[in-house]
């Protein structure tokens, strides 16, 4: 069952369009994820579900309700959150007075003391921190604070915004097995990152963004290294000669080399599968002065 | 001793209208240049239930207080509102309109006098003399100050009103309307600029004039800046510091001193440190 | 010409009665110092609330040199102006380190100590009695009657208002409006922010001191409570009520505020509330503020037809139009070598290492890449390369020269171009006013001659106006000459900025993502736009683009960005054939 239903979103500022007609499904008790480069419409996708945004066109249902005309507030109060982007924790409020404004639609103090020992339980190191200034917290910590302060209210859905933006590899590696601990609660999460491959490792389902339009959708371990590459508009990183597959001498699938990455080998594509050959480890050679020929277009 | 004493009551003053200040701030993050005329206004309101309506001291400060309570809610639902996504500068300026609309108005009834609340003989403190007046103001500035802290710091309103000076958006996700705090502030920092208005009317002495208390905006905010702008306790401190000051400078025998050392803390702190004395640097 | 109304007067006493002239004179007045406060506020985008001190100053000085020393009242008008001039040049300095709301409270501050402190003051201004501003004598000639000492201020008026009008038409006027709408792309341009945000100050205060000398003179008494807070605060109404940088805008206002309260006495006491809640209205009727209200006054009709095209033109065409040719190259252009290089740049943000040791060298003639993931530092490092943020460490030299602590403006001047992930244009100016604006490095005419409208400054415009015309056709943007920018699509302004800065004939010329707001055709069709400033016009370029076709398309080299750190660099075969890249895209670590 979806627990959220978007169709045929248009929204944008002032007269230009920015969503030319998002429409996704978010399966209850799954991790979806949004991936895409920067200034694909991600965030903004995120925003207009959650209210931030005006809608033009097109309609969010979530838990069997219209909720287009209602405003963020209101979308809270039944069930929703969402972590912006860049860690947007009150810097000048403590962990525990973040924690308490994140309660702040609960109606009794002891919903509130309770929700908060399950915070500090999902994440210790708030915890130990409990005193301390969200400013003050690094930049990991305040990704937990921002997510813990969501927690708060129980939601049945999750928005999280570039949640890896800025952070070490090793902090994003931690930040997201917490995330998919949290799913495995029982809490639906929609995410939107630039960072492909920790994604993969714990997206159930995975929906690729290019300029204000949904280009995929599928299970996360259909998606081959090189069509994800494509499909994010960097394919052509991978080189001109991965296009023609006559040159391929090994037909060798690219894996990522971390261990929870659930890509399947040679698994056959829904479309036209680019071979890639894997390079030599580059030689530095001098810069070629003449003039390089345009590299084509698909 | 009187220095230290005069300089205080003075600064616990500013305070109050320093406070008034840091609330808009937090939550529009505007200066409401109208902050100290409310406080004459209020005085003058409540000249009127005092005098015209002969109503009791305390009714008429409550009637005084109401009046310009009602002001600030009114402006902030049909002028503050409408501008919340426009340049900051131009709802700044907007308070300046209000601040001159105010004052305008007072142009018409002009200059009153208006009786202390309490009777004015001076009582004998540590070799000073202190009116009563004096006194109360003190006491208020104090528990106002000290109650609003205590809001903030308390109550989730109060916290988030602290949180939507630092992120807005954020505020709206934790499921708090920003318009209920918008509200609420503009009301609150009308009450206390209203109440800062009439004590230091009285507690100074001398007669009600239109724009009677608007220069002590500038020391007032000095006070505001010292404390950083956003902080309710730093501006307090930052008022009782521009106050003992001014006091201070008072001393030289040389008038106008003490505002000159006002405006260059003013400008110092402006350009220097713009996150304010105890603040830290962002 | 003093003959004159004196005649009039006697022709007609009815129509040129004292009362009447005196209303006019004040309207005069009001109308100089609200011209005053329109240069500053409504022009350079500077708040002023202590206008009302530097009136005070005139007029206080004038009595004081008038009737205290016995100096002729030229004497007094001269000091007045300078000292106008010199108090605005002290305001104005904390001007360049405070901006917007914070300017507005030290101006504010500034009007009150000057009132409390200076006008209050017994041995300098006779307290609260004043300083008795006797009437200007010119030989034995008295000017006793209204009507002949309004023909003095009507006259200065009239400079006053051709004087504003050069700036208007100069490159100061528009270093002014740059500086109004943004600091940051006003230096871009080469305007040199600091030094035109005082002339401003200077300027403004100078004209501020001649209203006061007059003011003084038409009031016969200068005294404290003349120059309040209140006096300053109406002068803001005024000039907002009647449209901020609209010269006509504010006058009407002026002379309505001061003429109708004299004309309807009922209206005495009230015009001021009525303008307080006019000043209000409007306000907060344009939400956008006070430039936008202005705008609409000002250019009601060309907003609407924008609108109306913009409806109609919704976007480029997919083939971009040439780029405007650029000027000679400089004297002391290169020709060969490094252009610009940045070595091991450190910046950090609070805690955050925005750019860790990174460096790169452009050569000439090549347009030079830089990719990597959002976050990774290349915005960071085009801002340390164009001046806009100061390394921590490391090295840019530009030319063969280090500039790391140049000013933006200096290296415009140098010859290095730049354009703005979100556009690097005046928006609430037109095409053709940025096209201008663009050409500032290129008017050589000195400041003091445009401010004074010698001969050369009108041949100079021509130059820029053509060189202005003809960009704008190249572009093929002729309908669009007198639409202000932010009625344009994303595209268009794109294409106006990249105009505009070629026009500045850049040696150097730093991209932050041309294709943003493009179509995917329009984007390829830029590849070859850019391939033309490279083979056509022999300029060297930087680009950071996110759409990797067009930057495969055109560069010659690239780097890679990430963490701060340069993690590739090469032909775009090495770029392509590295792992490490699209490694680095993925979010990968890499080792």
């Amino acid at each position: 069952m979806n627990i959220l239903t978007v169709r045929d979103l248009r929204c944008g500022f002032g007269v230009h369009a920015v969503l030319h007609g998002v429409s996704l499904d978010v399966p209850e008790g799954k991790i979806t994820a949004i991936l895409g480069l920067n200034g694909a419409g991600k965030s903004v996708t995120l925003k207009t579900i959650s209210g931030l945004i005006p809608t033009w066109s097109g309609n969010v249902t979530f838990l069997g309700e219209d909720i287009t005309a209602l405003e963020t507030e209101d979308r809270v109060a039944r069930g929703m959150a969402h972590v912006l982007q860049g860690r947007a924790v009150f810097p000048h409020l403590s962990v525990e007075e973040n924690l308490r404004l994140g309660g702040a639609v609960l109606k009794s103090k002891s919903k509130v003391a309770s929700a908060m020992a399950g915070v500090y339980e999902t994440f210790p190191r708030l915890a130990e921190r409990r005193t301390q200034l969200g400013g003050t917290l690094s930049g990991g910590e305040q990704e937990m604070l921002a997510v813990g302060r969501a927690l708060m209210p129980s939601p049945k859905l999750i928005l999280v915004d570039e949640a890896s933006q800025g952070l070490a590899p090793i902090a994003v590696e931690h930040l997201f097995q917490v995330l998919k601990q949290v799913n495995t609660s029982g809490v639906t999460m929609l995410v939107v990152e630039q960072n492909v491959s920790f994604t993969l490792g714990i997206a159930d389902r995975v929906m690729v963004m290019q300029k204000g339009e949904i280009v995929y959708t599928g299970e996360s371990g259909e998606l081959d290294r090189n069509e994800l590459a494509r499909l994010l508009g960097i394919g052509a990183l991978l080189g001109k000669r991965t296009t023609d597959a006559s040159e391929a001498v090994e037909d060798e699938p690219v894996v990522v080399k971390r261990k929870r990455k659930p890509v399947v080998k040679k698994k056959p594509v829904v479309k036209k599968k680019p071979v890639i050959v894997l390079p030599p480890p580059p030689v530095k050679r001098k810069p070629a002065a003449k003039k390089k020929p345009a590299v084509k277009k698909k | 001793m009187f220095t230290i004493i005069h300089g205080l009551s003075i600064g616990a003053l500013y305070g109050l209208l320093a406070i008034g200040i840091v609330l808009v701030f937090k939550a529009t993050r505007v200066i409401n240049f109208a902050q100290a005329e409310v406080g004459t206004f209020a005085a003058y309101a409540t000249r009127w239930f005092l005098v015209d309506l002969s109503l009791p001291w305390w009714a008429a400060a409550l009637g005084g207080l109401t009046t310009v309570g009602i002001i600030g809610f009114s402006f902030e639902r049909v002028v503050i509102r409408r501008m919340l996504d426009g340049p900051k500068l131009a709802i700044a300026v907007s308070t300046l309109g209000l601040l001159t609309l105010l004052g305008f108005i007072e142009v018409k009834f002009g200059p009153r006098l208006l009786r202390p609340p309490l009777p004015s003989k001076g009582l004998q403190l540590m070799g000073t003399t202190v009116t009563p007046t004096q006194i109360l103001a003190l006491v208020c500035a104090f528990v106002v100050g000290g109650a609003l802290l205590l809001f903030v710091r308390k109550t989730t309103f109060g916290l988030g009103l602290l949180a939507s000076a630092q992120d807005p958006v954020a505020v709206r996700l934790m499921g708090i309307r920003l318009k209920h705090l918008s509200s609420f502030t503009w009301v609150a920092s009308s009450v206390i600029g209203g109440l800062a208005g009439i004590l230091i009317l009285t507690s100074l002495g001398g007669d009600l004039k239109p724009f009677g208390v608007t220069a002590l905006f500038v020391p007032a905010l000095a006070g505001a800046l010292v404390g950083g702008m956003t902080s309710i306790p730093g501006a307090f401190l930052g008022s009782l510091l521009i106050g003992l000051l001014e006091v201070f400078l008072q001393q030289f025998q040389v008038s106008g001193l003490e505002d000159a050392g006002v405006f260059v803390v003013l400008i110092a702190i402006l350009v220097f440190r713009p996150q304010g004395l105890f603040g830290k640097a962002a | 010409m003093l003959v004159l109304p004196p005649i009039l007067s006697r022709l007609a006493p009815g129509l040129f009665n004292d009362f009447r002239m005196g209303m006019l004179v004040y309207a005069a007045i009001y109308s100089m110092a609200i011209l005053s406060l329109n240069l500053l506020t409504g022009y350079a985008g500077q708040i002023t609330l202590g206008h009302g001190a530097f009136i005070g100053v005139g007029a206080f000085a004038t009595g004081y040199l008038t009737w205290w020393w016995g100096f002729p009242f030229i004497t007094g008008f001269i000091v007045s102006a300078i000292l106008g001039g010199l108090l605005a040049l002290l305001v104005g300095l904390p001007a360049l380190r405070i901006r917007g709301l914070y300017l507005a409270v030290s101006t504010l501050a500034f009007g009150v100590v000057m009132e409390r402190m200076v006008f209050n003051r017994e041995s300098l201004t006779g307290g609260q009695a004043g300083t008795t501003v006797p009437v200007p004598k010119m030989g034995s000639f008295e000017f006793i009657r209204e009507a002949d000492f309004f023909v003095i201020c009507f006259a200065l008026l009239i400079c006053i208002w051709v004087f504003d009008r050069g700036i208007v038409a100069s490159k100061v006027g528009r270093a002014f409006f740059a500086i109004r709408e943004d600091e940051d792309v006003a230096a871009s341009f080469g305007v040199d922010v600091a030094r035109y945000k005082l002339l401003a100050f200077v300027t403004s205060g100078v004209i501020a001191g001649i209203a006061g000398s007059l003011y003084g003179v038409a009031v016969g008494v200068a005294q404290v409570e003349s120059f309040t807070l209140e006096f300053s605060l109406s002068f803001v109404i005024i000039a907002v009520v009647g449209g901020l940088g609209s010269r006509r805008g504010v006058v009407v206002a002026a002379v309505f505020f001061t003429v109708f309260p004299q004309l309807f006495p009922f209206l005495d006491g009230n015009i001021e509330i009525a303008g307080s809640i006019l000043l209000i209205y409007t306000l907060a009727r344009h939400p956008g503020g006070l430039a936008q209200a202005f705008l609409e006054a000002r250019d009601a009709k060309a907003a609407a037809a924008a609108k109306k095209g913009e409806a109609e033109t919704d976007d480029l065409p997919t083939v971009l139009p040439s780029l405007p040719s650029v000027g000679a190259p400089r004297a002391d252009a290169m020709t060969s070598g490094i252009v610009a290089e940045a070595v091991d740049i450190k910046v950090s943000f609070g805690g955050l290492q925005a750019l860790n040791g990174a460096s790169l060298a452009i050569p000439h003639g090549k347009i030079v890449g830089l990719i990597g993931p959002n976050g990774a530092g290349k915005t960071t490092l085009f801002n340390v390369m164009s001046g806009f943020i100061r390394p921590d460490s490391g090295q840019v030299t530009f030319k063969g020269k280090d500039v790391t602590r140049m000013a933006p403006h200096g290296r415009a001047a140098m010859g290095l171009g730049r354009t703005f992930q979100l556009i690097g244009l005046g928006k609430n100016l037109t095409v053709r006013e940025n096209f201008l604006l663009a050409q500032h490095c290129a008017a050589t005419y000195p400041i003091a001659k445009a401010l004074l409208r010698l001969p050369g400054v009108a041949s100079g415009e021509r130059v820029l106006e053509e060189r202005a015309r003809e960009a704008i056709s190249a572009l093929g943007f002729e309908r669009f000459t007198d639409t202000p920018v932010r009625n344009l699509s994303h595209g268009q302004q794109r294409l106006v900025e990249l105009g505009c800065s070629l026009v500045t004939s850049p040696e150097l010329l730093l991209l932050d993502e041309p294709s943003g707001g493009m179509s995917p055709a329009a984007a390829e069709s830029l590849a070859e736009r850019l391939i033309d400033i490279r083979d056509k016009l022999g300029r060297t370029v930087l680009l950071i683009e996110h759409h990797i076709p067009l930057v495969l398309a055109v560069c010659d080299e690239i780097y890679v960005l990430n963490f701060g750190e340069i993690l590739a660099h090469g032909t775009t075969e090495e770029i392509t054939s590295s792992p490490e890249v699209i490694a680095a895209y993925f979010g990968e670590a890499v080792a």
